[in-house]
């Protein structure tokens, strides 16, 4: 009875392991599982909205709060922090880009935390796919969802008045940033949810995503700032991200500035990727 | 046989000792509120960021946006005379919301219909939190306005200035108290947690937080000027702004006056809506 139900006994061609994804190519099982991690995200609007809706709202608040600080600033001091034009909402741009990718990594490691208490993050090491196609593969959604969050803030700033100074280039750049620190940050809290293997843990990082972006050049120019909080501001390196981004749409575009951001922020990546892969060794290790 | 073991039905019942019955609630509202406060040494995580968040949110908008005392229209050139009272305003809040949130945790686990099941006046059940709160409320009062004082914050108001300044902190807790355990009784779920942290935002930041009503624009200006937030922050400031006078604090007092008795009502037909 067995014999007759088994192909190779019945003289047929062995079948092709169609279960190994994408024929076991591990840059082709990335793709797969990258194209899994982005429609599990896209599928789960509580997972990417609030990553857009909430930096919109406070840019809104922000916007509305200092919009005539700069002005105020360059008629009483005859100071231009804040740009040439002296107007807020370009010089928010590039914080609101960040604040929401920065979110975005939060949900993407969450979307990782919650899959490692699920367990599917064990059936996944379980079968036969390279180890870092696996974090690849969940990587690649956080980094999409931050190309989409750089073009659609690019988008609705434009649309509310603000003037990108570096033209199409500044239009390309900061969503390809968008997508390097989304990243960067994603594969550092990445890495805390293979450690943790915990949601909450990985959610209680909240607060220090929050500092990060705030002791920055985010909001305000650091030269507007005073004392140690200046010092941390101005070597952050959010900082340095952010302001070779605001400087394409505030002074036009500048090659230097440019490959500055890009040199920290695939610094940054690579280290988080390297932290990812040891701590998902350590966990196996343990396992 | 029967007979012999069931007891004669006395024609009169023992007087059942209803607690609190004799109209005295002081003792459990003391108990409950003893009992919150116990539970902040046995589950820190719920109650630390209250303390974390405005100390850090003070230092963050006083270090970020300190060139605004540069300007023009900015009442002070200290910008942590500013930011010390917004900072213990919003912790205020957020002790408020503990209290609900505790209260759906509560609720989750069973414990709230044991509370129900008490021989003692519902009210107890609002009052209780509500002292808890005022309690706890007095933890990053202090703190932060040590981290202020640290810090150089100026306070031309003299004691007067922590007078109000604690009425406004006070004030915003109890309303945040209400309207959560409010929140608490209707959704009866810690999901409800992220609605009663955005009531926060929405009630503090669209009022004159950030800067004051001069410097805004646009939309935020109009919300800001008819948001009663913005009188109980200026309660709260006058004293770090200069001396206290009537004019500045008689608006917060009114607003917190009308809002802290609707939210009571909000909470006790919220709590009403519980018992079947």
């Amino acid at each position: 009875m067995t014999a007759t139900t088994t192909p190779a006994a019945a003289g047929a061609a062995p079948a092709p392991q169609e279960h190994r994804l994408s024929g076991g190519h591990p840059m082709a099982q990335s793709g797969a599982l990258a194209r899994r991690a982005v429609l599990g995200i896209w599928r789960q609007p509580q997972t990417w909205v609030p990553s857009v809706l909430f930096p919109l709202l406070f840019a809104a608040l922000n916007n509305a709060a200092f919009s005539r600080v700069p002005g105020n600033l360059a008629a009483g001091l005859g100071i231009h922090p804040f740009g040439p034009r002296d107007h807020y909402l370009e010089f928010l741009l590039v914080a609101t880009v960040t604040q929401g990718v920065l979110f975005g990594s939060l949900s993407g490691a969450s979307e990782l935390a919650q899959d490692i208490e699920s367990g599917f993050f064990d059936r996944l090491i379980a079968t036969p796919v390279a180890r870092w196609s696996i974090l690849l593969g969940r990587l690649a959604g956080s980094a999409v969802l931050g190309l989409v969050q750089g073009l659609v803030f690019l988008a609705v700033f434009t649309l509310f008045g603000a003037h990108i100074e570096g033209g199409v280039a500044a239009y390309v750049f900061i969503p390809v940033m968008a997508m390097l620190v989304a990243l960067g940050i994603g594969g550092l809290l990445s890495s805390m949810a293979i450690r943790t293997g915990s949601v909450e843990a990985v959610q209680g990082s909240f607060p220090l995503i929050f500092i990060t972006l705030f002791i920055s050049s985010a909001f305000f120019p650091t030269a507007l700032m005073k004392g140690w909080y200046r010092a941390v501001a101005t070597h952050n390196p959010v900082s340095i991200i952010i302001d070779s981004m605001r400087h394409q749409v505030l002074y036009g575009w500048d090659t230097g500035e440019a490959v500055k951001g890009l040199a920290v922020a695939l610094l940054l990546v690579t280290l988080a990727i390297g932290l990812c892969l040891v701590t998902l060794r350590a966990r196996l290790a343990k396992q | 046989m029967t007979a012999a073991t069931t007891p004669v039905p006395s024609t009169e019942q023992a007087p059942v000792e209803r607690i609190g019955g004799d109209g005295r609630v002081g003792p459990i509202v003391a108990q409950l509120a003893r009992r919150s406060v116990v539970l902040v040494t046995r589950l820190p995580s719920a109650f630390i960021p209250s303390v974390l968040f405005p100390i850090f949110l003070v230092i963050a908008f006083s270090g970020s946006f300190n060139g605004l005392s540069r300007l023009r229209d900015f009442p002070t050139d200290n910008i942590l005379s500013w930011y010390v009272a917004l900072a213990i305003v919003q912790g205020s809040a957020f002790v408020g919301v503990g209290a609900g949130f505790a209260t759906t945790r509560e609720i989750e686990s069973g414990f709230y219909d044991r509370l129900l099941l008490a021989p003692a006046p519902r009210r107890v059940l609002l009052l209780g939190p509500a002292a808890a709160s005022l309690l706890r409320v007095q933890v990053p009062f202090w703190m932060v306005l040590g981290a202020g004082a640290l810090g150089g914050a100026d306070m031309p108001g003299g004691p007067m200035a922590l007078v109000t300044l604690f009425v406004a902190a006070a004030g915003t807790c109890l309303l945040h108290t209400f309207w959560t355990l409010g929140l608490a009784f209707r959704l009866k779920s810690q999901r409800a947690a992220p609605l009663m942290q955005i009531g926060v935002f929405l009630t503090i930041f669209l009022a004159a937080a950030q800067v004051p009503l001069d410097v805004m624009t646009g939309w935020l200006h109009e919300v800001a000027r008819f948001n009663p937030m913005t009188n109980v922050l200026r309660l709260g400031r006058v004293g770090f702004l200069g001396d206290v006078t009537w004019s500045a604090a008689w608006g917060g007092l009114l607003a917190l006056a009308i809002a802290v008795p609707l939210a009571y009502v909000w909470a006790a037909r919220g709590l009403r809506r519980m018992i079947p």
